[in-house]
């Protein structure tokens, strides 16, 4: 079959068209970059209170009609979602400058045990039993890396109050209109029972490397809160589109996955195989060999994160991907 | 959370700014592929122009969303290539009448490239005669130069029934361009 004659009507676009376009779009950039520094400190306050969304929406419906409290979340795997760093300035902006989501989220919240400093131990065994589980430590490290130290924290109890009168403030200042809060929701007290954790720390010269792992965190919240409704909204928050909020929202098993909110302009992510389950690696696209340059932002890193039998894990870290995963690997 | 927020403070003081997609090589690469399926889509002029812009904007403004490790950059650009002329024809109900594209003048166009003109308005009118189907898949594959496999992705066909389909069209298309006299060039 001769089908060449329908390529030859193919076209370049006009010159100043292709132009104008390019200039348009570099004007795009330029707007998006007027204010790089401020990314970081908005992102993690924003990180913290995406999670405090991802907890709100991490349990089952249907059980909580029969049962006044859920039963107990485990993480079983993690998701992670990419924000737009434009919303970041955009929630930043509503709130003068200051971010403080964790305000809008709930009016009152309470510590109701504190889980401590971390106290260092002489080895695995015994910040093991300070945590009270059997913490785990990669037998073999990659070359030139040495640990340096293993601490553990107590474990905690948070209690706070949801109100979604500041929620649904919050989705008017962004124009988000095409969600409706659950009134069930507000007024909602939800306990977040903080785990024991042990965390041990590895250098090798700049490089440095540290490993969390702690049993699932437990979580109970009032029945009647539908789940996939409250993760849309939080999806929404983060600068989702209301189709891509809603498909999410609606295919992740919420009581078992944990959102991972990931800043757009920081990170890539992907899936990887570790013991036989689904980690998520997230890493930084900058080369390593541009460390030695002067560059200004610091080092780029990765973190892996996964669970395995009622435990996660996070080894983060300056090194190579490969050496992270020999780590994981090697637990 | 303890856990949670010992990951996410690690996260964010681990994470560096991604060192960005090549904008400018992406977007010479695309700008005349992306053109060209609008072109195939709703004929030749400034609508074309207009839809080409509407995707490389929105495709900036959701850069952040794309996964090198799950599509390639084209089977990216075009899905959202893909929704902005869907959104076009929701908006304008029907495709362009075949006036438009019998009549449609292309300034542009040097002379020397009239009859080639002549030719592709002659087959703007036989596509517009396509069910959406098959000038879709036509436009990725002909004006967008993508390949079956990249298309089926795109379009959630099978590779062989997108190769089925557009065999199936193009033949009819070649009928009936015969019916219309010679093709030029």
């Amino acid at each position: 079959m001769d089908d060449q004659f329908l390529y030859r009507f193919r076209k370049d676009p006009a010159p100043e068209f292709a132009e104008a376009l390019l200039q348009q779009l570099h004007q795009q950039k330029q707007l998006a970059a007027s204010h790089p520094r401020r990314f970081w400190r908005p992102a993690l306050a924003l990180s913290g209170a995406l999670t405090l969304v991802a907890v709100l929406v991490s349990f089952p419906s249907v059980r909580a009609a029969a049962q006044q409290f859920l039963d107990l979340f485990r993480v079983q795997r993690f998701v992670a979602v990419s924000i737009d760093p434009a919303r970041i300035s955009q929630i930043e902006k509503l709130q003068s400058g200051k971010l403080d989501l964790k305000a809008l989220l709930s009016r009152d919240i309470q510590v109701l045990k504190e889980p401590g400093q971390p106290k260092v131990f002489s080895d695995l065994g015994a910040a093991s039993q300070a945590a009270g589980f059997d913490a785990r430590l990669p037998v073999t490290l990659p070359e030139g890396m040495r640990q340096d130290e293993i601490r553990a924290t107590g474990d905690g109890m948070v209690r706070f109050t949801a109100d979604t009168s500041k929620l649904a403030d919050l989705l008017e200042s962004m124009e988000i209109t095409d969600v409706q809060l659950p009134s069930q929701l507000n007024g909602a007290v939800i306990d977040i029972r903080v785990p024991p954790c042990v965390i041990t720390s590895y250098s090798r010269g700049k490089d440095r490397v540290t490993l969390v792992q702690a049993n699932s965190p437990e979580i109970t919240l009032p029945a009647g809160v539908f789940l996939p409704q409250m993760a849309e909204i939080g999806l929404r928050v983060a600068g989702l589109s209301s189709e891509e909020a809603r498909r999410l929202a609606y295919s992740v098993d919420w009581h078992s996955t944990l959102l991972v909110p990931v800043p757009a302009n920081a990170a890539s992510f992907r899936e990887v195989e570790l013991h036989g389950t689904k980690g998520l690696l997230i890493e930084t696209r900058r080369l390593r060999s541009q460390e030695g340059s002067d560059q200004p932002h610091g080092r780029p890193g990765a973190v892996l994160l996964w669970s395995e039998e009622g435990k996660v894990f996070a080894l983060s870290g300056t090194v190579l991907i490969p050496e992270l995963l020999e780590m994981a690997n090697a637990m | 959370m303890r856990v949670q927020s010992n990951v996410l403070r690690w996260l964010t003081r681990t994470a560096e700014p991604i060192v960005e997609l090549n904008w400018d090589i992406l977007y010479s690469e695309h700008l005349p592929k992306v053109f060209n399926y609008f072109r195939y889509r709703v004929g030749d002029g400034t609508v074309a122009e207009d839809l080409t812009s509407v995707t490389f904007s929105k495709a900036w403004q959701a850069r952040h969303r794309y996964r090198d490790d799950v599509a390639a950059f084209s089977t990216w650009l075009f899905t959202i290539a893909r929704h902005v002329a869907a959104d076009h024809f929701r908006q304008h109900r029907q495709p362009l009448p075949l006036e438009e594209f019998s009549q449609h003048p292309d300034t542009r166009t040097p002379e020397d490239d009239a009859l080639r003109e002549s030719d592709f308005r002659r087959l703007t009118m036989l596509l517009s005669k396509l069910p959406e189907r098959e000038r879709e898949l036509l436009s990725l594959k002909y004006a967008a130069g993508l390949n079956n496999r990249t298309i089926a992705s795109l379009t959630g066909l099978s590779e062989s029934n997108v190769g089925t389909i557009l065999h199936r069209t193009i033949q009819n298309l070649r009928t009936q361009w015969g019916e219309g006299g010679p093709l030029h060039g």
